[in-house]
């Protein structure tokens, strides 16, 4: 069984995705062996307001138990928490997910407070995209940085109590965090080089590392390759694959009733 | 999963110091994913941007090295620098493509495609009949100075249209890239750079045909299976994989 951390639905202006709504997503997924993934709305990284596209997400998403729903949040707008508590009746939502480098604060800004402090009550994951292309290959008027790593270390350390999913580090910058924030989770998708998911499990727990493909910006099928490496024994690519993913989600997962046998 | 026996044109198994460990490490990886052939392009980065000749020669020497302990497993490409001696670069050529039976050039960041000190080494490739694989890219922020870019290899491929250019790093060149070399037959582009974006190869595939496309992992810097997946993923018939995987490079390298 996997769960797939790491997947998007939606548009984007610099990349066409052959899965443009949720079923064929949900097929794309299925085909590839995917059992159940987190999926965010692309339309809100770049829209003024995420609110919309989240909504859209959720009622699109309805008819496809495998594909759970993960808001995005932008904390400096003020009335995120009344949109937290809508989005909790309409759709049970597996996880907040932000873009501090498209949406111009940083991790250190006070408006991160209050949000940490809410997701650690409703025992929500936080879930940082630390970048969505590589930085060398951005649109020339659309370059982004990428969410530093002593930012994401200092900021998990000031918050123990929460749990921080990373997405899209890279294996040396995922290694450098996770050595120093017990609370922070990392997803494989842009984790590269010869040995490098064996090297990463050298370093750091399995019980951190999950699996995320970042479909549809990227290949489902690398994320996938990634997990056939000799070196993982089936008891860690367990863990990788689903197990330590079903236990930042347990309350989730039993509230959406999803079968994941 | 039911992988195809592949050729990877561009192969690092040195990158830095020689190590055993590392050959070892990348030809059991190899074996693993079924990549069952290596294109040896050294240890280019060892040395600098623009090596000496002497160093370039070490570079060679250790491609060497791993050519003649596993023939099986790699073939030689030639690394040189164009900013080196033209006697030095007709010397070396020689050296490693008829002393050593070495199949290809490596090109890497010292001068850009598009300079007239590349024309010895297309003499050269175009006398022997090898190819020549250079590392290409655009990068949002702009190149290294020497770094060619896609519109270079296009200006090179105008030049030398007799000769076969392999375009490296279509993850890095782009959309941008892929037009600017399609109306040049002699290029070839092999697929890796950047992590594996989807759609850029169903786009080359679509626009240079299927022939023109090789697979390359660019290891270590890249995983094989990232790589790889980007081939696998693709949304391309199970028979142009195969020909981007192995039959493409089985008939540019003379391997059949």
């Amino acid at each position: 069984m996997i769960i797939d951390v790491n997947v998007s639905l939606g548009r984007w202006p610099f990349q066409e995705f052959e899965q443009d709504t949720p079923s064929k997503l949900a097929a794309h997924l299925e085909r590839e062996g995917i059992s159940a993934a987190l999926v965010s709305c692309i339309d809100s990284i770049l829209a003024r307001d995420p609110d919309s596209g989240n909504r859209r997400l959720f009622a699109g998403l309805k008819k496809h138990p495998s594909l759970l729903p993960v808001a995005v949040i932008n904390p400096l707008l003020a009335d995120w928490p009344d949109r937290l508590g809508e989005y909790a009746g309409i759709s049970p939502v597996c996880g907040v997910k932000i873009y501090p480098g498209y949406h111009g604060y940083g991790l250190g800004s006070k408006e991160m407070g209050p949000l940490m402090k809410r997701l650690e009550d409703d025992v929500l994951p936080l879930m940082i995209q630390s970048r969505i292309e590589d930085d060398r290959s951005q649109f020339p008027s659309m370059m982004v940085k990428p969410v530093g790593v002593d930012e994401i270390s200092a900021f998990a350390s000031r918050h123990p109590g929460n749990k921080i999913i990373c997405l899209c580090l890279s294996r040396g910058e995922a290694a450098g965090i996770m050595k120093t924030a017990r609370n922070v989770y990392a997803d494989i998708s842009y984790m590269d080089g010869l040995n490098g998911i064996p090297e990463l499990l050298g370093e750091v727990s399995s019980d951190r590392v999950l699996f995320g493909s970042h479909t549809p910006f990227l290949y489902t099928a690398s994320a996938r390759m990634k997990m056939m490496y000799r070196e993982i024994s089936a008891q860690v690519r367990g863990r990788i694959e689903s197990g330590n993913i079903s236990g930042i989600l347990e309350a989730c997962l039993s509230g959406l009733n999803v079968n994941l046998d | 999963m039911d992988l195809i026996p592949a050729i990877d044109i561009h192969a690092h198994p040195v990158l830095g110091q020689f190590s055993e460990k590392s050959v070892e490490t990348c030809m059991n990886q190899a074996r693993w994913f079924s990549i069952v052939r290596m294109c040896v392009m050294g240890s280019v980065s060892f040395y600098g941007e623009n090596p000496g000749e002497k160093e370039v020669r070490a570079v060679n020497d250790e491609s060497m090295r791993l050519v003649e302990k596993y023939p099986e497993v790699f073939t030689g490409f030639c690394f040189l620098n164009p900013r080196n001696s033209r006697r030095f670069i007709i010397e070396e050529t020689e050296r490693c493509v008829s002393g050593k039976g070495f199949r290809g050039i490596k090109l890497w960041v010292s001068t850009k495609a598009s300079d007239p000190g590349l024309d010895v080494i297309m003499e050269k490739a175009l006398e022997h009949r090898i190819p020549v694989l250079q590392h290409t890219w655009y990068k949002s922020m702009g190149n290294r100075q020497g770094e060619s870019d896609p519109g270079d290899v296009a200006c090179l491929a105008s030049r030398f249209p007799e000769a076969v250019i392999i375009m490296a790093h279509l993850g890095g060149c782009g959309i941008r890239g892929v037009i600017d070399i399609e109306r040049f037959p002699n290029v070839l582009v092999e697929t890796g750079g950047s992590q594996p974006a989807s759609g850029i190869l169903e786009t080359a595939v679509k626009r240079l045909g299927p022939e023109r496309i090789l697979f390359g992992s660019d290891t270590p810097c890249r995983s094989f299976p990232s790589q790889l997946g980007r081939i696998y993923g693709a949304g391309i018939s199970r028979k142009q994989k195969e020909m981007i995987l192995r039959e493409n490079a089985l008939n540019l390298l003379g391997l059949k």
